[in-house]
């Protein structure tokens, strides 16, 4: 049998090895068949961590051979051996069978161990990438993924798997240390504690952070222990842990590190290699591009909601003898697009107080960018100009200056004592409904604004009593879609000569449930405003 | 409910006409967007833009006619619009664009026998 490439052994009835062939000997380190006869089984077992590949602890009891010996109906078994001192990691797969005599009776076992370190390796090498890379991309809480990349890579790889994510001051954010008992962990991370946040320049986690090398170390002695801490208590600890090897890789994305993966084996025994190495890189690298993915989608959500939060319009000032409430809905609320195109205004200036409403065409971020300079191109322009017509002729002269900018329509009304003096760029038309029933449109419009060389927009002079409230509003409201079609100018001037007599927030509440129960609750797809004004 | 969107695009005579039916609004603008902007590559002299059979337009579908008719200007190209029905006549006529662009009443007006 000493031309099998499998290692083969015969085990007698006692429970003693009586053959080897050459592999067998040589995959035990013995030069002699009575070398190997000399060392009890159990003497042999003692230099190795032996597992079963779920990762529990066997004993000579466990190994086929002697179980069949002992009556039992097994014939194969999966076993991991770590070498002691070597550190070496092997897969073994040990298929047993009876040897009996002429009679049937049960003399020896024999076991053919066929190493298949290599494919048990490349499996669960394979295994890992597969799962990490599912696991990175199932959510952006980037603690919760690294924590359970990194408890796949516990025990499997290594015994610790530990995640820093290191700034370009050297401050670590740590993240993950994993291992299978949480006993350790709580170890773990009081030696931590010690080390403080700010890193040491001369450490390996800096010098892999700063080289974007990685770096192995094989079998790490207790002088390097005592390089790496600082304190007694720190250095106790991690003797207490056992480390025996490490790998230190960075996690990188394209510009730049953002941080250290170290795997640590300990109890394991097991002395890290190369293409350990060369995993750790590959996991580190998944895990980095996960981290950052997650970490660009906050700051972007931060800049959007900051941005859309000074886009919003402000809260309605109290305006002197007059009663106003506001109605905004932009489209799109389920995209977390909190502001659109449409836009509304009330404000005093210098030369007295304002109404505006406006609409920019779009919706979303870019149109609402626009609708800010509107708003304050208006706020700006009715500091010199007191009339309406005038203030829509500025901003149609800055909006058509800038070719790129959308079109936009706009209704610009200045509130006296019961008067409204207001002009239209293109806006639909204001309506003033009262409590007999009336309902009245304003006056004719110019043209939209930032389009054509020759706008003039005419100004109308309104008188309303307190039995009179003007709604101002965008097309959103007139164009909103439902089962029997547009809503349309003639349904809300039905709407509004039913609710003449609410207060001007009654009444756009009312509109809003008129308009959401038109639409069946379907997302609008246009941003809805509307301001209601009726003199105190 | 909502009548899907399409453009047609046909030589004619002396020039392309651009016939529109269904409802256009944010969602169907790119498709009319692609093709005036193929017509405007074409070197056309004329280009009439049918807006009979439109059902809604709203504030995209006039922003793009307005850029059209801007277009049109730069390159020296004969720009025509056939009005629509009622809710697009209104649009037109509010924001002023039914006055800046050559309204016609058919094609033929502006294309010749063809």
């Amino acid at each position: 049998m000493d031309f099998l490439a499998e290692a083969v052994t015969i085990r007698d009835r006692e429970g003693s090895i009586v053959y080897g062939n050459r592999a067998a000997l040589a995959s035990m380190g013995f030069r002699s068949l009575d070398e190997l006869r000399s060392r009890p089984s159990r003497v042999i077992m003692s230099d190795y961590l032996v597992q079963d590949e779920h990762g529990n602890p066997l004993t000579l009891e466990d190994v086929p051979s002697m179980r069949l010996l002992q009556g039992d109906d097994v014939d194969s078994l999966l076993m991991r051996t770590v070498h002691r001192e070597t550190g070496e990691l092997r897969w073994r797969h040990l298929k047993t069978s009876p040897l009996r005599d002429g009679h049937g009776e049960l003399l020896a076992a024999v076991t053919v161990i066929e190493d298949v370190t290599a494919v048990k390796t490349a499996e669960t090498q394979t295994r890992i990438l597969a799962e990490s890379g599912r696991i990175l991309a199932s959510s952006l809480d980037y603690q919760e993924t690294l924590q359970n990349v990194a408890n796949l890579a516990v025990p499997a790889l290594a015994d610790w798997c530990v995640v820093d994510l290191i700034d370009p001051q050297l401050r670590r954010e740590h993240v993950v240390t994993a291992h299978a008992d949480a006993a350790k962990v709580a170890m773990a991370e009081r030696a931590r504690a010690l080390e403080g946040d700010e890193l040491d320049p001369a450490s390996a986690l800096v010098r892999v952070y700063r080289t974007g090398s990685s770096e192995l170390h094989a079998e790490i002695t207790d002088e390097a222990l005592q390089q790496g801490t600082r304190h007694e208590e720190q250095l106790h600890l991690l003797r207490e842990l056992e480390i025996r090897s490490a790998i230190v890789v960075p996690m990188q994305v394209p510009t730049r590190t953002i941080g250290v993966m170290t795997l640590i084996t300990a109890e394991s025994r097991r002395r890290l290699g190369p293409d350990d190495a060369e995993l750790a890189e590959q996991l580190a690298r998944r895990a980095a591009v996960a981290v950052e993915n997650a970490r660009l989608h906050t700051r972007l959500t931060r800049i959007a909601d900051t941005l859309q939060t000074s886009l919003l319009p402000d809260p309605l000032p109290q305006v002197p003898g007059w009663e106003i409430a506001a109605l905004y809905r932009p489209a799109g609320a389920q995209q977390r697009i909190d502001v659109g195109g449409d836009f509304y205004d009330v404000f005093s200036s210098s030369t007295g107080w304002f109404a505006v409403i406006g609409d920019v065409t779009g919706n979303g971020v870019s149109a609402a960018s626009q609708t800010a300079l509107l708003r304050h191109g208006t706020r700006f322009a009715s500091r010199h100009e007191p009339q309406p017509a005038g203030i829509l002729r500025e901003l149609d002269d800055a909006l058509r200056t800038r070719r790129t900018q959308s079109l936009c329509t706009v209704l610009c009304a200045r509130l006296g004592a019961g008067t409204v003096t207001a002009s239209s760029g293109g806006h639909p038309p204001g309506l003033i409904a009262g409590t007999d029933g009336s309902v009245t449109e304003t006056g004719p419009p110019g043209p939209l604004l930032g389009a054509f060389h020759d706008g003039r927009w005419p100004e109308q002079e309104l008188t309303l009593s307190n039995e009179q409230t003007l709604l101002l509003y965008t097309d959103g409201v007139i164009e909103a879609l439902g089962e029997a079609g547009r809503f349309g100018t003639e349904r809300l001037k039905a709407f509004l000569a039913q609710h003449a007599c609410d207060a001007p927030e009654g009444l756009l509440s009312a509109l809003d449930r008129e308009l959401d129960e038109f639409t069946g609750g379907r997302v609008r797809e246009d941003d809805v405003a509307a301001l209601a004004l009726r003199p105190r | 409910m909502q009548t899907q969107f399409r453009v047609e695009v046909q030589e004619r005579g002396a020039g392309t006409v651009i016939s529109l039916s269904g409802e256009l609004d944010l969602a169907s603008s790119p498709a009319l967007e692609e093709a005036i902007d193929r017509v405007f590559a074409s070197e056309t002299k004329v280009v009439v833009i049918d807006l009979r059979r439109l059902e809604f337009m709203d504030s995209t579908g006039l922003s793009i006619i307005v850029k059209a008719q801007q277009t049109a200007e730069d390159r020296d190209v004969q720009l025509n619009v056939v009005n629509g029905p009622a809710q697009v006549q209104r649009l037109l006529s509010l924001t002023g664009v039914a006055d800046r662009v050559s309204l016609i009443e058919a094609p033929e007006d502006a294309l010749g026998g063809g």
